[in-house]
């Protein structure tokens, strides 16, 4: 990313709340990350993180109440997006972000050809004529690699396998061409052969169309596949973000290393059984006053339970919110 | 020495709403030895989770049969035959929010397996229960909760226990960790190798997580459209594929290794398994594979030997 270059997305300091019978829920404590056009962000962490809920605050899909974004900010090509009215946000979403989501099935219309769905978007955001929308959306299937896209078009959603719907989703997405593509989990529910497939059909339309993407993910083999910058995220907070290789080969907090430690691959490298993250994240009722990961943490130090740790800059891009690489703390809090 | 399971050209058919037949387990031979992993994969609609239903008894065979110890099993269970086989054959399922009654404690769904076995007191069987939870990880004193209050990897540890505590030697696992997070997924999978070999079971570990299945197998089946294509010992399968479906699959999975990512060349962008109604003559993967032939078209290819302690069904392979 140059220096001068504004982001597609950034996302600053987010601060998103649930009031639950049970008492507020503090799902997201200040998340940041950016991605420029052309790359591609994965945001990694375990369910109930935040990493879904940062995307749809910043996105104006949050029920309020019982949600609330109570601080931080969020930019879409360098515009703020919290506190747009409805209307705005609707003509973003579609037009300038496309979404794809996990299930398919559930995001489309049952009773609605997919052909007229695609077209939807276009009749909707550029004001094309129904005909000419159709005649896109056939083009665009045949781009998602669909075959036999004009009689796929006359289909139902349930005449697809999942597969082929979540092709039929991307179309949609980028029906309008947008800027940023958010895509959340969109393969998780396919098989390997098929996700490679997907995977393989994002990054083809992103070179050839330059949009910013957001993946979230809780599979490292697509972070390793598609990702040029990772955001890792624990208890609602980017405890570390980098270009992707600076995260698998050099990752500078104990929870990366916790989860990349607890796969398979790494097992074998050492011949043990495999290295599960003990215990289990924090209730974000009432989150610790010290650093989210302590309890869990092998390498805890006395202050780690007592003061939140910073973020910490260490490479180009590359930084972690935890106290080992505080040199004081570092040194003096061992014991 | 007799294996513990062998499994003879076995099928498991459904008739569909407008008479037509799905051949989901169509015609599957697998031989289990005792103590042993045997990690099933394949991808969605394959037949795997038939099989393994068929195994224990859920799902009655349209034709073959399953050798247990060396006796057949009877093709349709009838519930004392579920008592008796509930000390040799038991089964782990997927979703432990769903395989779990939200009604009973976890004391009660400990303690039904036992009760449907006739014998030993009450009393007896909440003391099994309690040590079977902690011998899962859990505490004796969760036995009056229900399984709302309990977190995903914890459920599973339950439904394992519920599994063991009738003491069988052959367990199907079915998918027991797809639906939990990766540090919790080793938290499982340590378990139940932990307790494979303190108790000496027998595993069928059905999956899609090609890593998972082999770090935990000796032996893996690869299964497409209802048959096995391949089955070998879990490495040699893993790092010489011979199946051009096995291939795929392998070099499908996500290695969490972004340099390993950019160096290796990527599935081709379009063909999906056909649907098992539709079967053609040939071989099932024809229609996706790259190096296909006329005969692979017209004539299924059967699994045999093609190497040491290796089976493949494919014409081409010599």
């Amino acid at each position: 990313m140059s220096a001068a270059a504004v982001p597609v997305l950034a996302v600053d300091g987010l601060e998103v709340e649930f009031a639950t019978r049970a008492g507020t829920v503090r799902a997201v404590r200040g998340a940041s990350y950016a991605v420029a056009a052309g790359r591609t962000l994965a945001v990694v962490g375990e369910s109930g993180c935040g990493k879904s809920v940062t995307l749809q605050a910043v996105m104006g899909l949050i029920d309020s109440p019982p949600g609330r974004i109570t601080g931080g900010s969020a930019r879409l090509l360098g515009r703020e997006l919290l506190g747009l009215p409805a209307r705005e946000l609707d003509r973003l979403r579609g037009a300038t972000v496309g979404m794809i989501f996990q299930d398919p099935m559930s995001a489309l219309n049952p009773l609605m050809r997919v052909g007229d769905q695609i077209a939807e978007a276009l009749v909707a955001h550029r004001g094309m004529s129904r005909r000419a929308a159709l005649a896109r959306a056939v083009e665009l299937l045949e781009r998602t690699r669909i075959p036999a896209a004009r009689e796929r078009a006359r289909q139902y959603p349930f005449e697809f396998s999942g597969g082929m719907l979540q092709r039929v989703m991307i179309a949609i997405a980028l029906a309008c061409r947008p800027a940023l593509l958010i895509a959340d989990e969109p393969t998780t529910a396919l098989d390997v052969t098929v996700q490679d497939q997907v995977l393989g059909l994002m990054r083809e339309i992103q070179r050839e169309d330059g949009m910013a993407i957001v993946l979230v993910t809780h599979d490292l083999g697509v972070v390793a596949r598609m990702a040029d910058d990772v955001a890792v995220m624990y208890a609602g907070q980017v405890v570390e973000h980098g270009p992707v290789d600076e995260i698998f080969y050099r990752h500078a907090h104990p929870y990366t290393a916790g989860l990349l430690q607890a796969l398979p691959g790494a097992a074998r490298a050492r011949g043990q059984p495999l290295q599960p993250i003990a215990g289990s994240p924090p209730d974000l009722r009432a989150p610790p006053a010290g650093c989210a990961y302590a309890a869990r943490c092998p390498r805890a130090m006395r202050i780690c339970a007592r003061l939140e740790p910073p973020g910490f800059a260490l490479a180009a891009g590359h930084g972690a919110r935890c106290w080992l690489h505080d040199r004081a703390a570092a040194d003096g809090g061992a014991g | 020495m007799t294996p513990l399971l062998e499994i003879r050209a076995l099928h498991t058919h459904f008739r569909t709403a407008r008479g037509q037949t799905v051949r989901a387990v169509d015609g599957v031979s697998l031989t289990i030895a005792r103590d042993t992993v045997t990690g099933l994969v394949g991808e969605s609609g394959s037949g795997k989770s038939t099989l393994g239903k068929t195994l224990v008894g859920l799902l009655a065979p349209s034709a073959g049969e399953i050798l247990y110890a060396g006796r057949p099993l009877p093709r349709r269970h009838r519930p004392a035959d579920f008592r008796r086989q509930a000390r040799a054959i038991q089964m782990i399922f997927q979703d432990p929010y769903a395989s779990l009654n939200p009604r009973m404690t976890v004391g009660e769904i400990l303690c039904e397996p036992l009760r449907l076995q006739d014998g030993g007191a009450r009393r007896e069987h909440r003391e099994l229960a309690a040590h079977w939870l902690e011998r899962v990880g859990l505490a004796a004193g969760h036995m009056g909760r229900y399984p709302h209050e309990f977190s995903g990897g914890q459920r599973q540890r339950i439904g394992i226990a519920r599994a063991l505590i009738p003491g069988p030697e052959f367990v199907v696992c079915d998918e027991p960790i797809s639906a939990l997070d990766v540090s919790v997924q080793a938290q499982i999978v340590n378990l139940l190798e932990e307790l494979r070999a303190s108790l000496g079971l027998t595993l069928l570990f059905i999956a899609h997580d090609l890593a998972m299945v082999r770090h935990l197998s000796q032996r893996i089946a690869v299964m497409y459209l209802g048959r096995l294509v391949e089955e070998g010992p879990a490495e040699a399968l893993w790092s010489a594929p011979l199946h051009p479906y096995t291939q795929l699959l392998v070099a499908a999975n996500p290695e969490p290794d972004p340099r390993a990512a950019r160096a290796r060349a990527h599935v081709p962008a379009s063909g999906e398994p056909p649907s098992p109604l539709d079967a053609a003559p040939g071989c099932g993967f024809a229609t996706r594979c790259p190096l296909a032939t006329g005969r692979c078209h017209g004539e299924a290819p059967q699994l045999r030997p093609v190497a040491e302690g290796r089976l493949a069904a494919c014409h081409l392979i010599r």
